[in-house]
């Protein structure tokens, strides 16, 4: 029973961290009887299923209707024609695929899923590999390190609006902070136009989300490292291993389960981001930071093409959702293991 | 197996109890869902919506359902305001839902595509609604195919306010002519202070709404139909030579807020695309002397068209006929020259009763209101007039070629050009639909 509670929380709270995972138990539940009877045979059989579901109905009920039906009704709308009008009526037209076909043959949507693919990796790669050297440093005990420890938890405290909002201040172009900061270390010589040209504003909004999502890629990785046994890197130095080694050797193997699982989650995670790029540069200029989500919200919101918007986020949904899979299947060959 | 029957027990009323829970709550909340406030007792509650969170609008709105409620006793208008940003998906949500407000603030380039969708009702139709005594051009705002939807009590537009000091120090008269614009602007910037400033994303019809001066001036009132012809890439070269001297900031392309009223307020700026509705504010800032004339336009004495802006309140089909026919009655209220006059002077727009002018003027600020005025009764035009239902998309898509423009990225003429088929495919297929 406690298996189905766990894998019920589980499905509720979203992917489990390693200690999460249910321990499969030994033998049966305690305190059944071995009754020689059928009829007492049948009735802890009927009980076994009837309480268990009637514990987990809540959770499987609220997934039915805040996940089950919104996602329905999206797959549904995007094979209707979906405007103003249908949202007043409830729904619209049935078009087949026909707003598969609008999606896929404008530029725009090959735009957002280029800027997707670039905003996830380039994200993911630099939340873990800073990530992971703030955690080397951490782990070790210095000056200040526990006041550090907790400082690095500051930007997972900021509403990702406040952050978008306060970083576009400071990307501004004529006289603001960042371009008035490295102009006078004399790194950049003409001001970069942050938020107003295509490839700056992208890179602008990629590093605002390797910023936010640092503080969780940094206590994961930093957990994941005080698991490993400090006697083996005592034993590795005793035989002359340098710091390079023991943490190609040692910490990287050891970590390698944690590592996994910190990017198989950033990158279900980031796929998705919509605030920050929203409030930076609302997907423009001119629709060059446009990622999936926002261009959908655009197609929906502003253009009302609902039907579009909904067939874009589906694509998103696939894309999840084939993560998703793969991080699963990766949950098992661990468990396996 | 005392213990057995003892657990089964135990876990039986808690798993009947978290059912019935569940049960009662599910009932508890589909009921509350169903419209709320009738007409029970001869009592009226009515619900109402709008984007007013702050300022002297949220004052003067709530004064007026109060003394509504005072006048009439037996009507109560509920209000609740959501912030601007937010609040075309709201009430879209809302519409979904079948739960829009009995009245329902609509800003009037939706107002097309609202009535369209079935989600707001003619006025006729629910009752009787003497539109006589506000201005024609100004009701337009407010129309769909020849009906009456929704009403705009006040209209507002923009105009040019400029720097007295920085003027009379360079020895410069505020412009008239495009030409003279971009001169005085390039004249004026200095290394701390930009020429002119004005707000231009191309989102929500923020940069279609500034170039529209322009562009309906040189080019017509329904330049939209051919927005590849040399006069309009004439209206945008105004905005992009700035942008090219410097006396204007590309920012501008990605300004969101009020960063351009900022700049004007704390002197960083000489010229500014001015509304109406920024007037109460400006006035209150110390030391900063400011004058507004009429936009200029290419040569002197052109006609100067201009877009009204403003909000509109229709009545929304939901509630039942007791309810819309009260919702009437208070916009023939609103709609007395007294109480419309009042909106106008603490909103800072110009009014839409006839008569309400005369009374409403002189106690907002006649010298910054007149130039608004005057572009208003002379040029006022809708923006949805030739563009209908397509107004969103069309809106944005020009914009995303002005913001291209001005950013230096094409010539206004190629921008312009790279968009136009988009635009007229829009506007002939009735899109947003």
């Amino acid at each position: 029973m406690r298996r189905i509670i766990d894998g019920a929380a589980a499905a509720v709270t979203g992917p489990a961290g390693p200690e999460q995972v249910a321990q499969p138990e030994p033998g049966g539940r305690p305190g059944i009887g071995k009754g020689p009877a059928a009829a007492v045979r049948r009735r802890p059989v009927f009980r076994r299923i009837l309480v268990p579901a009637l514990f987990i109905a809540p959770a499987v009920l609220y997934a039915l209707v805040f996940f089950g039906y919104p996602l329905l009704y999206g797959i549904i709308m995007s094979f209707e024609q979906f405007g103003l009008a249908a949202v007043v009526h409830g729904s619209g037209p049935f078009v087949g695929f026909a707003n598969y076909k609008a999606i896929f043959s404008d530029p725009v949507t090959f735009l957002a899923l280029r800027n997707t693919l670039v905003f996830t990796v380039v994200s993911v790669v630099f939340q873990v590999g800073i990530g992971l050297a703030v955690a080397v440093l951490l782990n070790r005990t210095f000056f200040l390190s526990g006041l550090l420890r907790r400082l690095v938890l500051v930007p997972w405290l900021i509403p990702l609006l406040a952050v978008g909002t306060i970083f576009s201040l400071l990307f501004g172009t004529s006289g603001a902070p960042i371009n008035t900061l490295l102009q006078k270390l004399h790194i950049i010589h003409a001001a970069i136009p942050w938020l107003i040209q295509g490839n700056p504003a992208l890179i602008a909004i990629i590093l605002v989300n390797i910023w936010a999502g640092l503080p969780f890629n940094i206590i994961v990785l930093y957990s994941g490292l005080q698991d490993i046994d400090p006697r083996l890197h005592e034993a590795a130095m005793v035989d002359g291993a340098s710091p390079v080694q023991k943490f190609r050797y040692i910490t990287l193997p050891l970590l390698r389960p944690v590592l996994l699982i910190v990017i198989m989650l950033g990158i279900i995670a980031t796929v998705k981001v919509f605030d920050i790029v929203w409030v930076m540069t609302g997907g423009g200029p001119n629709n060059a930071t446009q990622l999936l989500s926002s261009w959908a919200y655009t197609q929906a919101f502003n253009n009302f093409n609902f039907g579009q918007g909904a067939a874009i986020a589906n694509v998103l949904l696939v894309i999840s959702f084939l993560l998703a899979l793969v991080y699963l299947r990766s949950l098992r060959t661990r468990d396996a293991r | 197996m005392r213990n057995q029957r003892a657990n089964r027990r135990r876990w039986r009323a808690p798993a009947i109890a978290g059912l019935a829970l569940i049960a009662g709550l599910g009932v508890a909340a589909c009921s509350s869902q169903s419209g709320s406030g009738g007409s029970s007792s001869g009592k009226i509650t009515l619900t109402e919506e709008d984007y007013y969170t702050s300022g002297s609008a949220n004052t003067f709105w709530n004064n007026a359902f109060a003394e509504y409620h005072k006048l009439h006793p037996d009507v109560t208008i509920k209000r609740s305001s959501v912030p601007e940003s937010g609040y075309v998906p709201h009430l879209l949500n809302q519409a979904g839902g079948g739960s829009l407000p009995n009245i329902v603030m609509v800003d009037n380039p939706y107002v097309a595509q609202f009535a369209a969708a079935g989600a707001l009702l003619p006025l006729k139709s629910i009752g009787q609604f003497d539109t006589s005594g506000i201005t024609p051009t100004l009701l337009h705002d407010g129309m769909y195919k020849g009906k009456l939807y929704a009403v705009p009590p006040y209209v507002n537009t923009f105009a040019l306010s400029y720097n007295k000091k920085m003027f009379a120090a360079a020895h410069l008269s505020p412009p008239q002519t495009w030409a003279q614009l971009i001169s005085d602007a390039k004249k004026l910037t200095t290394s701390k202070v930009y020429g002119f400033v004005t707000t231009m994303p191309a989102t929500h019809g923020q940069a279609f709404w500034d170039f529209a001066p322009f562009l309906w001036t040189n080019a017509g009132a329904d330049a939209i139909e051919h927005i590849d012809s040399p006069q309009a890439a004439a209206a945008l070269n105004v905005f992009v030579q700035m942008a090219k001297d410097g006396s204007m900031p590309k920012d501008v392309v990605s300004w969101q807020g009020s960063q351009d009223t900022e700049y004007f307020e704390s002197g960083k700026a000489a010229m500014l695309l001015n509304g109406s509705w920024n007037i109460p504010t400006f006035n209150a800032v110390k030391g900063l002397s400011y004058g507004t004339v009429e936009l200029p336009t290419r040569t002197v004495g052109q006609r100067l068209l201009v877009p009204t802006g403003g909000e509109t309140f229709g009545i929304s089909d939901s509630g039942s006929t007791a309810q819309q026919q009260a919702a009437l009655a208070f916009m023939r209220w609103l709609m007395t020259p007294q109480e419309d006059a009042k909106a106008a002077i603490q909103i800072g727009d110009l009014p839409t009763v006839k008569s309400a002018v005369t009374t409403a003027l002189p106690q907002e600020d006649p010298a910054q209101m007149k130039p608004i005025e005057t572009e208003l009764n002379n040029g006022g035009t809708e923006r949805t007039e030739y563009a209908g239902t397509a107004f969103n998309s069309v809106s944005v898509t020009i914009g995303n070629a002005i913001d291209a423009a001005v950013l230096g990225q094409q010539t206004p003429q190629k921008a312009l050009q790279s968009i136009a088929g988009t635009v007229n495919s829009s506007l002939h297929s009735g899109s947003g639909s």
